[in-house]
């Protein structure tokens, strides 16, 4: 499969963009929380068999899920269900049962990504979520990230040279990058 | 196993009869009668595939000394290939190669028999 040129990660957050709009640029891999908007969602990562076979069991057509490997044992002849991208131990970045669903489902984006990742609804509140992310965006510093937030914008990601805070009415000028 | 050809998402062996198997050209050439049968079961295969598949198919042309390899767009068919090789009769080697979207490449799995279904080491 060609990678994308640029993919959107949808965390946890609740945004009033309307997810039409966010297609415009590019797929979309969202936690499992975003049922009520499935039909947008190009790839979900989920951990929870129940989430997994609720979005494998929609109509017309299921959504691809990326799962862990135990699950993905259990679903191979599921062609939606995928596995995790095999990850070897990287500086600064732990892997473990305890890594946030959001962490998780922007490495997986940057398994089919090769360009640009926008950051959508990704809640950095806690600390370890933003130190992965911070972690995951100097390992990949070929790749641009953009975090979009409303006002005031986030310093939190500062010094990372790749990765920038962009509010979401100037979001239109990402179509032109 | 890379270059995904279109739409073939798992590739299954389907492994010669016993007596088949681990045979050298030489011997190919002399007894025309295995020949014959592993010509035969290749068709056999190919016309379940055509009756059975909801999906694209494809098989190779290519043998080697254990057997023949399938290319499969969807999971069920593949599932049922593998229910069905007592009733039909061919075995399925334990390992299939399911297409992976972040590598691109097709990774091997050992197929895993329980009483749950079947499912992958």
């Amino acid at each position: 499969m060609r990678k994308y040129e640029y993919i959107t990660v949808l965390g946890y957050n609740t945004i009033q963009l309307p997810f039409s709009k966010l297609k415009q640029y590019g797929p979309i891999i969202s936690v499992s929380s975003h049922k009520e908007e499935m039909q947008h969602l190009d790839y979900v990562w989920t951990r929870q068999e129940k989430d997994l076979l609720w979005y494998l069991q929609q109509k017309p057509s299921p959504v691809d899920c990326v799962t862990t490997p135990e699950l993905y044992k259990k679903y191979v002849f599921y062609d939606e269900v995928h596995s995790f991208p095999p990850i070897s131990p990287q500086f600064n970045l732990t892997l473990d049962i305890n890594t946030d669903d959001q962490t998780l489902a922007l490495l997986s984006a940057i398994g089919l990504c090769d360009k640009r990742v926008l950051l959508v609804g990704y809640d950095i509140s806690d600390l370890r979520i933003l130190k992965d992310l911070r972690s995951v965006i100097m390992l990949h510093p070929d790749m641009k990230f953009y975090f979009l937030c409303n006002p005031p914008k986030t310093k939190q990601l500062d010094y990372c040279s790749n990765a920038e805070c962009i509010l979401f009415k100037d979001m239109e000028k990402l179509k032109n990058d | 196993m890379t270059d995904r050809p279109d739409r073939i998402n798992y590739i299954v062996k389907i492994l010669w009869p016993p007596h088949c198997r681990n045979r050298n050209q030489k011997v190919l050439e002399e007894r025309a009668d295995i020949v014959k049968e592993m010509n035969g079961m290749r068709s056999k295969l190919e016309n379940f595939l055509k009756a059975s598949c909801s999906g694209s198919y494809k098989v190779s042309n290519e043998y080697d000394m254990q057997g023949f390899n399938i290319g499969l767009e969807m999971g069920p068919d593949v599932y049922n290939l593998v229910l069905e090789q007592a009733t039909i009769g061919y075995e399925v080697s334990r390992e299939i190669g399911r297409y992976n979207i972040f590598s691109d490449k097709y990774i091997k799995h050992k197929i895993l028999y329980t009483a749950k279904g079947i499912v992958i080491d």
